[in-house]
């Protein structure tokens, strides 16, 4: 798939985690759209091997979504990729298959996440395992929040994973430097982000999380080369492509009404908000 | 079993263990900067499956966590209350809820570090990791029973939390075809009281049917509860069922520990008998000195639990 239609395919998604979010009547907006485009970019950029027909597919490659409360983001993904099906959006949180938080219940989610800092370690065994192991082909990707970065257990797995050179494993770091209840730099400091993941031995890159070229480019050009595992600081816009939710820490979880869908909708049909 | 007898539990342990791991090269052993004498063999023979990962115990459950859902099969080492109370949402959401193949060995139980304070003591992790669903709780009272842990760390699936002990246990007299299968064993029977004990206690539990026995002319019996969760609810039930009195001894807090949940089973299953729990009650320990000394402190040894339970059995006739 060609940039331009994975940015269509990105919309696209976005609208489907809107209505599951509008039908469920809440969910994690904000910090789903601000991922919306790297996992567009991981899944059908051609760059995470998995087979949607056989979730357990050996040589898969491994993702966890670390910030597990953009779950939906997640099942929009998996949905139309054809590992359950969609209508499965529709039930959200209303006794189905699909919770606010993934399970590993679900086809292609491979842990349980949901509280936050967990993450890390395990990818760091399973990145361990395959290089144990020689599987020198498949690579292991975690999708972590900012906010999820104040959890110690981030920093014991990213010491770790250095520690071992696990080159197998890129971590992304969604920085759309919003928590629950405002700035991550007006409530506790998290910069210098990059020079954090430097410090403790990762080949750590910055890039704009809405830029499918650049995402394209960068994960294209992972190599197991380095000796150091890969950390992205995804620079990213929380409700990113709705121009009320953008940047705004309001849209970090709730519900949306019928007058506000049909706002967010349109300007996502148009293609989203436009900085230009 | 003789040449048991004065065994490290640590050693009965880990040699089982290096014969397992030299076999099975799925096998990995993690320390929290944890060692053993006797972990050294493995540690020298297969330095690629023995990873010292540092202090970091949440890293530790984690990465054994992602280890184990790539195949292996994971000893994840550290003292009681790192491997337990610091990682118990680890515990509980990575191992237990994934239903990984994770063998916590826990190495500190009750008084073991009896000069380090509460910071060291390992009183609160039963209570703690009881609460967990889908998780299988081992407590070591003698070297064949820490033996056959390390077999079952292999053999069965599953995560499981492993406390095994530091220094010597004698061998408890078990019947010849106790194969560790059933949860618990009966080490001896008593018709006016039963002392149900799970870990090293036992040892005193046994000699306070001694002291009862010489001293108020009761008979005592003792059961091993060696396996904690799931709680072998129909074997216990029978071992109690022609004994008078129900005691359970354990060197940790009450709140929640193992006393508290065969009071449940007991309630449950209306078996109403005298009973009384023996433990650490809602009292944090600082106290420093040999394990002896607190257990005799905290009137857990032989002769004070003999002494409770004579007062107690008056009263309860």
């Amino acid at each position: 798939m060609n940039s331009k239609n994975l940015i269509k395919k990105a919309l696209q998604i976005r609208l489907d985690i809107l209505k599951a979010v509008k039908i469920a009547k809440k969910g994690h907006i904000g910090g789903s759209f601000s991922i919306v485009d790297i996992l567009v970019a991981l899944y059908y950029g051609g760059i995470i091997r998995f087979d949607a027909s056989n979730p357990d597919w050996e040589n898969r490659d491994r993702f966890i979504l670390s910030k597990g409360h953009a779950g939906v983001a997640m099942y929009a993904i998996l949905a139309d990729l054809g590992f359950f099906p969609k209508e499965e959006l529709d039930f959200l949180n209303n006794e189905r298959m699909l919770g606010e938080h993934p399970d590993q219940f679900i086809p292609g989610i491979e842990v349980a996440s949901g509280s936050l800092g967990h993450g890390l370690p395990i990818a760091s065994g399973m990145a361990l395992a395959d290089k144990l192991d020689q599987k020198v082909e498949r690579k292991t990707f975690i999708v972590l929040g900012d906010g999820e970065c104040y959890e110690g257990s981030v920093w014991e797995g990213a010491n770790f994973a250095a520690h071992h050179g696990l080159h197998n494993l890129c971590a992304i770091i969604d920085r759309n430097s919003l928590i629950t209840h405002g700035s991550t730099e007006d409530i506790n400091g998290l910069e210098p982000m990059k020079d954090k993941w430097c410090s403790f031995g990762w080949d750590a890159h910055e890039i704009d999380a809405h830029n499918m070229d650049d995402l394209l480019n960068f994960f294209r050009s992972l190599s197991n080369n380095s000796g150091k595992p890969v950390a992205l600081i995804a620079r990213s816009v929380k409700g990113k492509g709705v121009s009320f939710m953008e940047n705004n820490a309001a849209w970090h979880h709730g519900g949306i009404d019928e007058e506000k869908y049909n706002i967010a909708k349109e300007e996502l049909e148009r293609g989203g908000v436009s900085h230009e | 079993m003789s040449d048991l007898s004065n065994v490290d539990m640590r050693d009965a342990f880990f040699d089982v263990f290096y014969d397992l791991a030299a076999a099975n090269p799925d096998i990995y052993f993690l320390s929290a900067d944890h060692g053993a004498f006797s972990l050294e063999r493995f540690q020298r023979d297969f330095p690629d499956r023995y990873i010292n990962i540092g202090i970091g115990e949440q890293n530790m459950i984690g990465l054994s966590a992602g280890l184990s859902l790539s195949g292996k099969i994971v000893f994840s080492y550290g003292i009681t209350p790192f491997v337990s109370l610091r990682v118990l949402e680890q515990i509980s959401l990575d191992l237990a809820s994934m239903g990984a193949n994770v063998n916590i060995v826990s190495v500190g139980a009750g008084f073991t570090y009896s000069t380090d304070g509460p910071t060291h003591q390992g009183l609160q992790d039963l209570s703690a990791v009881l609460t967990t669903p889908n998780i299988t709780v081992l407590n070591s009272s003698d070297p064949a029973s820490t033996r056959a842990f390390a077999q079952m760390g292999v053999d069965k699936k599953g995560p499981k939390y492993i406390r095994i002990e530091k220094g010597a246990l004698p061998l408890l007299e078990r019947k010849e075809s106790d194969d560790f299968s059933s949860g618990v064993s009966s080490i001896k029977e008593g018709a006016d009281l039963t002392i149900i004990a799970s870990g090293a206690i036992i040892h005193e539990a046994i000699k306070a049917s001694q002291f009862l026995r010489d001293e108020y002319s009761l008979e005592v019996g003792v059961v091993d509860l060696y396996r904690v969760k799931p709680l072998p609810e129909h074997e216990l039930l029978k071992l109690v069922k022609n004994t008078k009195k129900i005691v359970t001894l354990e060197e940790g807090y009450l709140d929640g520990g193992m006393g508290s949940m065969v009071a449940a089973l007991l309630a449950e299953q209306s078996i109403c008998k005298p009973f009384k729990r023996l433990g650490i009650n809602n009292h944090f320990c600082f106290d420093y000195g040999t394990r002896d000394y607190l257990l005799d402190l905290y009137c857990l040894n032989g002769r004070k639990v003999a002494d409770t339970l004579a007062v107690w059995c008056r009263g309860n006739v």
